[in-house]
């Protein structure tokens, strides 16, 4: 364990001095911020039945697609490109211990980056001071169950940026191959499931189970159902015990 | 050699020991989260729990025996804008009884969502065993007995807008009525050349207002009342649809009788010119329908066929949703039928006319001269005129508290009941909400339909540019923080 927590530090230490980190971080805010006014501006031209947290989430897929993987595509791709895997490995850590290190580290900066978003609405409603705009902008529901969601869905995406990192030496093809897999799970499972399927009518369940966004409906609206929480932990502890496996493989 | 071959024996055992751990992980991680979607826990964090069900739906719930299917073919891919919303809130809503019919480890209720258009299979099986032929539609199944819910069953509009769910009233009540093994029972009239219920003739028939009440899990049967020498004991609801002749006394007395003495509900649908021999029957009830003809000049009020299109209704549970859109009836030649304000008053009899004609209508006394349709005013009713009226009898108990007493509605027009006229909107839903109204579906249920919210933000261009500038600021520091350090670390 103080393997752990010592590669952990290490972890978040390189990734907290890396100018990349920041260059990540001021795109990751000015896009997510340029999404909340312009949902602003929307709600300005007429009505919504639901609130403009709720569509906020709903874009959630946006920053996840470059986000994940710049977090990721490094952390053991480059470890073994360069060789220090190989030299950490003849220290008494084990593969386990690097895998989650770099993956907790990868984890705590998504979750981070996303808590600062929850300035948006602070930030409005402060500025605007109307009291009922401050009641709908900080709806306790939306916004806990929202970055629940987050914090829940970033498991699974930040382990397959990992995933990805394991299969190969270079960054450049482990993001692209995070990318693609991320892109298929948000997007790819949703198309097909609106899409003509009349040969894969036997999945549709499975298709359901597996599109994003229908966990975070529920989350969206300030509901809270185990199945989501059970479904994002034991696939990203899947996603990562193949990935444990993998660089173990590749030493 | 030996020392490679062994390497090589090793490297694939470790290969095949890793596979084989792979797929116990897989298989577990599948079980693990089957395991979950049966046995799980929802919370809604909203302040007044909106999203969950009422205490009354949670309690009917528990009491179910029989395990209840629950099938929505609202195909999501053909919705979009108010009915997207729609599709939304009953599919959120059935996750909430899904959840609560999970009792003592049994799944009570189960829910499929079917894309007709799409899953074409499933939809020839549920097309076969149920009938369903078309979309947008919520079947509510448990044994043999179904349950079918439409969108108007589910939303409240309000000029053309959504503007309340009343969805889980309509699914609590169509779950109780479904695990009801005692339907409740109506009787079409005969005898007397009424319309009838087995018929498919497009003017005389009602064989598809006949389709649409059973699946509503209604039972429904023809009794010639000339041969019945009462009214039978399990009838909820009586239909008289078209007599083409008049009544005789006895068979008005059996009528009497089930309304006063037994409370019953009585539909009657009259045609102009022909005499029915109720007249007595509807005096007491104090309700008044003349030998006259509507006819009407309104520009609005014409259908291109001529027929008449109904635009005015009553703010009554059955018209609301008509009057609020506002969707219009379509009916043929039709008399008036009017509150009788020659009748002695009545407190215990509440009469309302629930629909009519326009103000530059007119009731023709001289209909069979067809030289001379005008206005007359000493003989003619001055538009606009009634079409239709309700007679409500409450009968005060010892305690005080108003008992429903029995309840008259008389159309004065008959084909808009009949097959070609009920494929119509306005029409069916005329019918079906009167029918309800008399058997008290969904009026037992004191689940109040959720308002739909709007919310709409007042700013200004410039507020909005101020808060662009403020939102800057975030990124703006994190950059400023990145700089720093950079600088920190060349340094």
């Amino acid at each position: 364990m103080s393997h752990f927590i010592c590669l952990l530090k290490h972890e978040l230490r390189v990734l907290f001095i890396a100018p990349s980190t920041y260059v990540t971080s001021v795109i990751f805010l000015l896009l997510m911020g340029f999404i909340y006014i312009l949902i602003l501006a929307d709600f300005t031209l007429h009505p919504h039945n639901n609130l403009p947290t709720e569509y906020f989430f709903q874009l959630y897929w946006i920053p996840v697609f470059f986000i994940v993987p710049l977090l990721t595509m490094k952390s053991i791709a480059e470890e073994r490109r360069i060789g220090t895997l190989e030299t950490l490995m003849t220290t008494p850590v084990t593969v386990l211990e690097i895998v989650f290190s770099k993956f907790f580290a990868a984890y705590l900066f998504y979750c981070l980056l996303w808590m600062l978003t929850l300035t948006f609405p602070l930030l409005v409603t402060l500025t605007i001071g109307s009291s009922a705009m401050t009641v709908k902008l900080l709806d306790p529901a939306t916004l806990l169950g929202g970055y629940t969601f987050i914090a829940i869905s970033g498991l699974l995406f930040i382990s397959i940026g990992i995933f990805s990192s394991s299969l190969t030496r270079s960054q450049l093809v482990a993001g692209m191959l995070c990318f693609s897999i991320l892109f298929i799970i948000i997007l790819g499972v949703p198309a097909l499931r609106t899409q003509s399927i009349g040969w894969l009518e036997w999945m549709v369940g499975a298709l359901e189970y597996f599109n994003n966004f229908n966990h975070l409906e529920d989350f969206s609206r300030g509901v809270i159902d185990t199945r989501h929480i059970v479904f994002y932990f034991s696939y990203s502890t899947l996603v990562l015990g193949i990935s444990v496996l993998i660089t173990e493989s590749k030493v | 050699m030996a020392v490679v071959e062994d390497f090589k024996y090793v490297n694939w055992i470790k290969r095949i020991n890793q596979l084989v751990q792979i797929l116990l992980c897989i298989s577990f991680i599948i079980g693990l989260n089957y395991f979950a979607k049966n046995l799980y826990w929802r919370s809604d964090l909203t302040r007044d729990h909106i999203y969950s069900l009422s205490p009354e739906s949670l309690a009917y719930i528990r009491q179910i025996e029989k395990p209840i299917k629950i099938i929505v073919t609202l195909s999501p891919d053909a919705i979009e804008g108010e009915m997207e919303q729609v599709f939304k809130h009953v599919r959120n809503l059935l996750k909430e009884y899904e959840y609560a019919g999970h009792i003592g480890g049994k799944k009570k209720i189960e829910i499929e969502v079917v894309d007709v258009l799409k899953e074409r299979k499933r939809a020839d099986y549920l097309a076969r065993t149920y009938g369903i032929d078309q979309e947008d539609v919520v079947l509510v199944v448990c044994e043999d007995r179904q349950h079918r819910l439409i969108y108007s069953d589910i939303i409240e509009m309000e000029n053309g807008q959504v503007s309340a769910f009343k969805g889980e009233r309509a699914f609590t009540s169509a779950l109780i009525d479904v695990s009801n093994t005692e339907q409740q029972k109506i009787y079409f009239i005969s005898g007397y050349g009424e319309m009838h219920l087995d018929s498919v003739d497009p003017l005389r028939g009602l064989s598809n207002v006949a389709e649409k009440l059973k699946w509503g899990n209604i039972s429904l049967e023809t009794l010639n009342i000339t041969i019945a020498s009462e009214i039978p004991e399990d009838a909820d609801l009586l239909i008289l649809a078209s007599p083409q002749g008049p009544y005789r006394p006895q068979d008005v007395e059996k009528l009497r009788n089930y309304l006063t003495d037994r409370a019953g509900k009585l539909i009657v649908l009259i045609e102009p010119a022909i005499e029915h021999g109720l007249s007595d029957l509807f005096y007491e009830w104090g309700i008044i329908s003349d030998d006259m003809v509507v006819l009407d000049m309104g520009k609005d009020f014409q259908a291109a066929s001529g027929d008449l299109l109904i635009r005015r209704f009553a703010g009554h549970p059955i018209t609301a949703i008509l009057r609020n859109n506002p969707i219009p009836v379509i009916a043929g030649l039709s008399r008036p039928v009017r509150p009788n304000l020659e009748r002695p008053t009545d407190d215990r009899l509440i009469i309302t006319p629930l629909i009519s004609s326009s103000p530059e209508s007119w009731a023709e006394r001289s209909y069979h001269d067809s030289q001379d349709l005008k206005y007359n005013p000493e003989v003619d009713l001055k538009g606009q005129v009634s079409l239709a009226a309700i007679s409500e009898r409450k009968v005060s108990s010892s305690l005080g508290i108003d008992v429903k007493g029995g309840r008259l509605i008389v159309f004065g027009n008959t084909d808009i009941i009949s097959n070609h006229r009920i494929g119509s909107i306005g029409n069916i839903m005329l019918i079906l909400n009167t029918i309800n109204w008399c058997l008290d579906r969904e009026q037992l249920l004191a689940i109040q339909p959720r308002p739909v919210e709007k919310f709409h933000l007042l700013l200004s261009r410039q507020e909005l540019t101020q808060l662009s500038l403020v939102l800057l600021s975030l990124p703006g520091a994190v950059a400023i923080c990145g700089i720093m350090i950079y600088y920190i670390r060349k340094n």
